[in-house]
């Protein structure tokens, strides 16, 4: 049985409520996963999920398809969300407790197993501290496999743009982590 | 002729991490095929190697999360809900809209029976009081 497209789903939701449920089940996991990355916390990912997809159902009978894909929309909307929960927690200054365990000094001794985790949450603290639209990218092109292409029309950038960010993030990454992956060794 | 040499050095940069950039995304998006940085300085080809690394890392570490079923669930049929109730107040406005309008057209439509009723009473009244002077 073929999918529906995204055109006929949307076309169908501005009528049909159960369409709109459609349209979540197919993208809910990617907008979590990215969500989940820019935030590093389950409950704040569940928590701005569920707003990503309530503010577009507030939008949705204005949505029309301009050439961009509807999940370019969603990951717009989960973009700016994730924007101002880190606005909104900088300047509270909290400190999430999964930072606090990300950031705990390493042990000496015995810890060759812990290793390879560490250089692993290294790696995503890492990313974490890179620009937002850096992070953006990261995310959508390691973990959704996304091309160039597609992640231009999500970012509303070029494809040479998006290289030339990919390539930037890149080095940048590589000058953060040169120390910490030293000290690991 | 420092600022020349500055400027063709931070120029030939730009060029150099443009070739790397290009490579990075050949590389990529041609499955990982070993041609992307045949056209690199030893220098550039390092670099790429380089970064190719950490995205290597990258892949490895960033995978696909789930939300938990239960909140996938739930979030899923609240938004139906939601869209459900949202559309039957939309048809609600809509239904109060058309006879709002309807009632308006019916008061202007009496409105205007009722003004000409007056208009055509009162013609009659003017030329049955014109004739009865003309008569006396």
């Amino acid at each position: 049985m073929c999918e529906e497209s995204d055109a006929t789903l949307i076309a169908r939701a501005k009528k049909e409520p159960e369409a709109f449920g459609a349209l979540y089940d197919r993208y809910v996991d990617r907008i979590y996963t990215y969500i989940c990355y820019r935030v590093g916390s389950d409950q704040d990912a569940e928590d701005l999920t569920a707003r990503t997809f309530y503010r577009a159902l507030d939008h949705f009978q204005g949505y029309e398809d301009r050439g961009a894909p509807f999940s370019a929309w969603l990951y717009r909307i989960a973009h700016n969300l994730v924007a101002n929960w880190h606005r909104d927690h900088s300047r509270r200054k909290m400190i999430a407790l999964d930072d606090l365990v990300l950031r705990a000094p390493r042990r000496k001794g015995p810890a060759a197993k812990t290793e390879k985790i560490d250089e692993e949450d290294v790696l995503l603290d890492a990313v974490r501290r890179l620009a937002p639209d850096r992070q953006q990218l990261i995310i959508l092109k390691h973990v959704e496999g996304m091309t160039n292409a597609e992640i231009g029309e999500v970012m509303e950038r070029t494809e040479g743009a998006i290289k030339s960010l990919y390539h930037r993030a890149l080095v940048a990454l590589r000058e953060d982590l040169a120390d910490e992956w030293e000290e690991l060794r | 002729m420092g600022s020349q040499k500055a400027t063709t050095a931070e120029a030939e940069g730009t060029t150099e991490s443009a070739s790397v950039a290009q490579a990075l995304a050949a590389y990529q998006e041609g499955g990982g095929s070993s041609h992307a940085g045949s056209h690199l300085s030893d220098e550039d080809c390092a670099e790429l190697q380089s970064l190719l690394q950490i995205g290597h890392r990258l892949n490895a570490r960033m995978a696909p999360l789930r939300p938990s079923p239960a909140f996938r669930e739930s979030l899923g049929d609240e938004l139906v809900r939601e869209a459900k109730h949202r559309r039957l107040k939309r048809e609600k406005r809509h239904r109060i809209a058309v006879i709002s309008a309807a009632v308006a057209g019916g008061i202007v439509s009496i409105a205007s029976l009722v003004g000409g009723i007056v208009v055509l009473v009162k013609w009659l009244r003017t030329r049955s009081e014109a004739r009865q002077a003309s008569t006396a």
